[in-house]
């Protein structure tokens, strides 16, 4: 598999707060990574980061060897870069169906579509994950797993080859999760779209995660197989006193 | 068969555009047999559509509310006057440069629409018409200060004042029409919906593909394009122009109301915004005399907070299927 994404020694630092401190991964092709650490680890601040909606300090982030470092948001969106918000975020005044037409319309450069298709295209989304008998709600009226589900039709709409999943799970019932999980592995099987799925908690990965990473106050402390990684010394001792011990 | 509250949410229904077209239309022809004087009203409320408009559509593409719109009235108008005192230019010489005379000016300010928001961005909007009214006193040999620039050529002289008047009604009255058929149209297509989804969460916009910077420049150009025409227009209309008549708050605040009242930034609604305020004002002055400059804004502030989603909101149920972007005002 060859690579797609490669970070060396990014580093990004709020007044005082060091978010990521040298941290090196990469993504290859096809793969689905799995990206754990407790609350405050830098794991929303990496994808905002690499997406384009916050300017990194330090390091290299490359896709395909092509340094996009000095590419804004919409750039990066186009070359193949898409995310979900982990506090979703959707056009609120806008109807859900009007919310997936812009990711349909410009999220890639080489395709524009007309309205006509483009909104066909957009409902194919939305019944993908199960959203097409709300179309026509506006986002501001959806519970938070429709709103979860909107993310994940918003961002596929773009056509992506690395989607970020910031935390499909936080807030959701059990029924729901499962739900999600299902879903999660279902847009693997019809996009084949490589995937970082960010999780708070580990134990959803440990199946759909070809690899996981963990980080834990800005520092990369383990990367492996699921295996390796639950039961590394320094993820543990990260999440002790948290909610660890429960879920894993 | 849907019901009259349905097409009526819908401004783009035959019905709508037959119904309130032809009020707009029949309006002037009443006038100028019953009271004539309201001819003028007409016109000044059309001019205030002229200006709403276009900042509604300025609004929603840049998703800041644009405090110092009149600007643009100032640079069009005076564009228009001087090179027709100076030249002795009519109407149809002038409006490609009073067009673009305010494109370039709206080019020179239009990068506060990607480096600056909210307050910030609302202070800047604001100075600069101030700034321009200074300068129309500081350089008062050329733009002749608070007496303002006179004998520009006026747009007809049929030797009967009543029957220009009449026709620059109907003038008016196309270039409103003109103006809101482009903006529906642009506002219903890719471009609108970019626009809206810049007006709602443009960080969010820019992340899915949406290219924010070019087309918030692109709507503020074009619409502030748009406002200048309605300088030009008084220039010519009233063969004098002065920019203490637009450039001062007084003036700004009333064009905002047109905004706000008429329907949250709607373009639709800025139509009955205009017309709203235009005979509101009228009315005052004719019936109140010295009290109308405090009746009028007390009147304003009431409707302000009785009517949230403006006068236009009071109709328009929402509709399955429509977007149709608005203004943030939250309560
Ligand atoms: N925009 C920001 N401004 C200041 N500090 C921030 C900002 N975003 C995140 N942080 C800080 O960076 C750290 C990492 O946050 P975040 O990436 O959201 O963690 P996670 O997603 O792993 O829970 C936290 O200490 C947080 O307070
Ligand atoms: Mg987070």
């Amino acid at each position: 598999m060859a690579e797609l994404l490669e970070v060396r020694n990014l580093s990004k630092r709020f007044k005082g707060v060091r978010a990521l401190q040298d941290v090196s991964f990469h993504i290859r092709q096809g793969e689905t990574v799995g990206l754990i650490g407790p609350n405050g680890a830098g794991k929303s601040t990496l994808v905002n980061v690499l997406c384009g909606q916050l300017q990194h300090d330090a390091g290299d982030i490359m896709l395909e060897g092509t340094d996009f470092s000095g590419m804004r948001s919409h750039q990066r969106c186009h070359i193949g870069l898409s995310r979900t918000y982990q506090i979703p975020r959707p056009f609120p005044d806008l109807v859900v169906l009007y919310n997936v037409i812009p990711s349909v319309l410009c999220g890639r450069k080489d395709s524009s579509p007309n309205l006509e298709e483009a909104t066909k295209e957009a409902l194919y989304y939305l019944e993908f994950v199960g959203l097409s008998d709300k179309q026509h709600t506006e986002a501001r009226d959806l519970t938070i797993y429709e709103l979860r589900l909107l993310e994940l039709a918003r961002a596929l709409a773009t056509k992506p080859r690395l989607l970020f999943v910031d935390e499909v799970m936080a807030g959701l019932n059990p029924g729901e999760t499962d739900k999600a999980v299902e879903l999660m592995s279902s847009i693997k099987q019809t996009f084949g779209v490589t995937i970082c799925w960010i999780e708070h908690v580990m134990s959803v990965l440990m199946e759909a995660a070809q690899r996981i990473i963990a980080l834990d106050r800005g520092i990369k402390i383990a990367d492996g197989t699921p295996e390796e990684v639950a039961n590394d010394q320094k993820v543990i001792e990260a999440y002790l006193g948290s909610e660890w011990r429960q879920y894993a | 068969m849907p019901s009259w509250k349905q097409w009526l949410a819908d401004p783009g229904n035959w019905k709508n555009i037959a119904i309130f077209g032809g009020i707009l239309f029949i309006l002037p022809i009443i006038a100028y047999f019953t009271l004539p004087g309201i001819m003028s009203t007409v016109i000044t409320a059309n001019f205030y559509a002229m200006v709403g408009i276009p900042l509604g559509l300025m609004t929603i593409g840049t998703g800041r509310l644009n405090f110092g719109p009149n600007l643009y009235i100032g640079i069009g108008g005076y564009a228009a006057a001087l090179l027709s005192v100076h030249l002795g230019w009519g109407p149809l010489f002038t409006f490609p440069f009073a067009v673009i005379a305010s494109v370039l000016v709206a080019l020179g300010f239009s990068p506060t629409v990607n480096i600056s928001k909210g307050l910030y961005f609302v202070l800047l909007s604001l100075l600069m018409p101030l700034i321009f009214l200074e300068l129309t006193f500081v350089y008062s040999n050329i733009f002749k200060g608070d007496v303002g620039l006179s004998g520009i050529t006026q747009f007809i002289a049929t030797g009967s004042p009543k029957l220009n008047v009449f026709i620059l009604c109907y003038f008016s009255l196309i270039i409103v029409l003109l103006y809101l058929y482009a903006t529906h149209k642009l506002i219903n297509s890719r471009y609108g919906i970019m626009m809206s989804t810049i007006n709602d969460d443009e960080e969010v916009a820019e992340g899915i593909g949406i290219k924010i910077r070019k087309v918030k420049i692109l709507m503020f150009v074009l619409s502030a394009g748009m406002i200048g025409v309605s300088g030009w227009f008084m220039a010519h209309y009233f063969g004098t122009f002065a920019g203490i008549s637009y450039l001062p708050l007084t003036f700004m605040m009333k064009i905002l109301l047109v905004l706000i009242l008429g329907g949250r930034a709607q373009i639709h609604g800025c139509v009955v915004g205009a017309y709203f305020i235009a005979f509101l004002e009228m009315f005052l002055s004719r019936t109140l005399g010295f009290v109308q400059p405090i009746v009028f804004p007390v009147i304003l502030f009431i409707l302000l907070l009785a009517l949230p989603e403006g006068l236009f909101g009071l109709f328009r149920k929402r509709k399955y299927g429509e977007y149709m972007p608005t203004l943030h005002v939250r309560r």
